[in-house]
């Protein structure tokens, strides 16, 4: 059986992912560093008459109000994978070609969609919503797939002839030929890769080189192509460039808006949650700063997320102007069914973990917790904190009549105090370096106000705790 | 009758009808403009009036309050610390907290909240939060956030002074979460004028506690009236005839 491929040819990612965070139209070109050459650029910028390859001095005269970023391949490789990543639950077989185009194995896939037309469309309907600029093209073997891709054939179509005559028009410039080999070609008449086509293979190989040989028999189907396919990460790793440094932590909330949509999609997909993400503040000039957001329970909304991380922006002051952020999120695990009781009377907004989390995400995780008791006979150590709801209460009896409050550390007893009850004698911790032998009395001053005292082999007294 | 003489008639007839319409309508302006400044009461308002209420345990306290605390709205206590405040919330607040699983929040208590006098109440310590910030605009978020977000019961705090705007904020956060806000004051008129749902000023009493009820809405004053602890917690209360365990005799300290 033949097989069909489909390429999709991305030609200004980097481009496209910028200007997705700007509203208003500005000039913006992406330069190659080591040609200083035009690669992409923007509407604004091509009405005011930059072209591609062109140089970076023409299109600063051409333009005055001109936004200058370079390209940079590691980004637009991240797009790349942040868009398979998107198509992966439509297509299985997808594959990187280079840093920006993806090889999509169709045939195998037909069946699942009924008919080529189907599968495009869901393809298509995917493409639009992500907005990035795309060449297609389907061929019967990967590399011509993506020769009519580059030349922009956009049909999508498994008849033979039609492919083969479209890839019998392609330039010999668009091919993986080195300029060499091409211009060479060129010197001897031969400009598109039909006229390329219709010389042996091995005449080909004895006249020119092996390599092209190999090519061109790779285009054709006669050699085999072997592709290694896309796996998508099993954790979420973001990193977002920003258009412009930002100084004000609260603008932050913007962008970092962006990314919570991306973690929403990724985590939706997979019906996931998950209880805390990071956030990668990169400044310029000055060492990474790191934000963690906790959800107490499990979440995946970007509402939700960002709701926690508004609470903790608020309380972060930058040092230095930040360039880009990394949203990552390690931990994710399947979605349990909320399971609301029938018979309760009022059910709030907001569940009791998902409470907890947005007083730690405003006050810090160390200032909300939870009282427990402690297995130990001195108060203050059966009075315990605890930083989260669900760790269970242990089940040590309570002894009788105790003071609501108790002070951290015992203080001196100034006040004049009439003794109501006691003594109750706690005798322990011999073992560790913090014994009590205490008398423990209830009093009372003249206030009416009652005191837990207690009084120490030596006959000196403190206040321990408050009966309120 | 001829023709002028009717034309009369009905010029008088429009006149008054006019006028009566000018009254009417000045009438409906002044309520309208009476309703707004919230001068007037209807008496489609009484069921507002009186919420249902939740009984507090007491039942002197049941009887003069009509029943119990309100079902959700603020209460504020001015109180020495230390008389047996907390022990006069705590019987109905751990009925409420066994009742429905809800959360029981205590925000920057005056000193730390020992966790057996909570257990001892009978209150599931898993569903006591503690959350300890200075800051006095955080804590009125949190106090805020908690009442509206429907799981939690009762919230307590020791504020230091509240604005009349933000008791009504708390008001509508406790109605939408249906909670009550506890708020304890030590100064005697630091809730004089705000719109409390109850307001309650306790004294320390030798067999209790005394209760006075300074504001209660939709109700005739109560005269102060003195709660037994005697039952519910003997140690806590001077009895004139209970005899001090130790030394026989009680000892002067100082």
């Amino acid at each position: 059986m033949q097989g069909l491929w489909l390429y999709l040819h991305f030609p200004q990612l980097q481009l496209d992912s910028l200007l997705k965070q700007q509203t208003q139209e500005e000039a913006v070109i992406i330069v190659e560093t080591s040609r200083m050459q035009v690669v992409q650029m923007s509407p604004a910028a091509y009405e005011s008459g930059i072209r591609k390859h062109m140089n970076l001095g023409a299109a600063a005269a051409l333009c005055e109000a001109l936004q200058v970023l370079p390209y940079e391949e590691k980004s637009e490789r991240d797009t790349l994978k942040e868009i398979a990543h998107h198509l992966y639950h439509i297509t299985s077989d997808i594959s990187f070609s280079g840093p920006s185009g993806l090889l999509i194995r169709a045939h195998t896939m037909l069946n699942l969609y009924q008919g080529l037309k189907h599968y495009w469309l869901a393809l298509q309907h995917q493409l639009t919503a992500l907005e990035f600029t795309y060449h297609y093209a389907t061929g019967h073997t990967p590399l011509a797939a993506k020769l009519l891709a580059l030349q922009g054939w956009h049909h999508i179509s498994d008849d033979n002839e039609k492919i083969t005559s479209a890839l019998k028009k392609c330039a010999l410039r668009l091919t993986d030929l080195d300029n060499k080999s091409v211009q060479k070609l060129n010197r001897i008449g031969i400009q598109h890769l039909g006229e390329l086509m219709a010389i042996p293979l091995p005449d080909i190989a004895k006249r020119f080189s092996h390599d092209m040989a190999d090519y061109l028999g790779r285009v054709m189907g006669l050699l085999p192509h072997p592709v290694s396919f896309y796996h998508p990460e099993p954790h979420f790793h973001h990193y977002k460039e920003l258009l412009y440094e930002i100084t004000d932590s609260q603008r932050l909330l913007t962008p970092i808006t962006h990314l919570l949509d991306a973690l929403e999609r990724f985590l939706r997909l997979r019906d996931k949650l998950t209880t805390q993400i990071c956030f990668t503040l990169h400044l310029r000039d000055a060492p990474e700063l790191s934000v963690y957001v906790g959800a107490q329970q499990g979440e995946y909304r970007a509402a939700m997320w960002k709701n926690l991380v508004s609470l903790q922006l608020e309380k972060l002051s930058l040092t230095a102007p930040v360039t880009g952020m990394t949203l990552h999120a390690e931990k994710a695990y399947i979605r349990q069914p909320e399971r609301p009781d029938l018979f309760t009377t009022k059910q709030g907004e907001l569940s009791r973990l998902q409470l907890l989390s947005m007083l730690q995400a405003k006050v810090g995780e160390n200032a909300v917790f939870s009282p427990r008791l402690g297995n130990d006979h001195r108060p203050e150590k059966h009075s315990l904190q605890v930083n989260s709801l669900n760790t269970p209460a242990s089940a040590v009896s309570a002894y009788p009549l105790r003071p609501s409050f108790l002070l951290p550390h015992p203080v001196p007893l100034t006040e004049k105090v009439t003794i109501e009850h006691g003594p109750e004698r706690i005798q322990t911790g011999w073992w560790d370096d913090a014994p009590a032998e205490r008398d423990y009395f209830i009093a009372r001053n003249h206030a009416g106000q009652w005191y837990w005292v207690f009084r120490t082999p030596q006959q000196q007294w403190y206040l321990h705790g408050i009966f309120s | 009758m001829n023709c002028a003489e009717s034309t009369n008639i009905i010029m008088h007839i429009s006149f008054d009808f006019l006028l009566y319409i000018h009254t009417v309508l000045s009438m409906n302006t002044l309520l309208a403009s009476l309703h707004k400044k919230r001068l007037v009461w209807s008496a489609k308002q009484a069921p507002l009036m009186q919420p249902p209420s939740l009984a507090t345990g007491f039942t002197e306290l049941d009887d003069a309050l009509s029943g119990g605390w309100p079902e959700s709205g603020v209460v504020s206590i001015n109180s020495l610390s230390g008389i047996g405040e907390l022990r006069l919330l705590l019987p109905a607040l751990a009925l409420r907290n066994t009742q429905n699983k809800r959360l029981m929040i205590i925000i920057t208590p005056p000193y730390p909240v020992n966790a057996e006098f909570l257990h001892e109440q009978g209150i599931d310590l898993t569903d006591v939060l503690i959350v300890n910030v200075n800051a006095h605009q955080s804590q009125l978020w949190c106090a805020e956030q908690c009442l509206k977000s429907g799981c939690c019961a009762c919230v307590l705090m020791w504020p230091e002074k509240l604005q009349h705007h933000q008791v009504k904020r708390f008001q509508l956060a406790a109605q939408q979460g249906c909670s009550v806000l506890f708020t304890f004051h030590a100064q005697q008129h630091a809730t004089a004028g705000l719109p409390v749902s109850l307001a309650l000023s306790l004294e320390p009493a030798s067999e209790g506690i005394k209760v006075n009820i300074t504001k209660r809405i939709g109700s005739w004053p109560v005269p102060p009236f003195t709660l037994s602890y005697q039952s519910r917690w003997p140690k806590l209360t001077q009895s004139a005839n209970a005899t001090p365990d130790y030394h026989g005799f009680k000892e002067q300290l100082g």
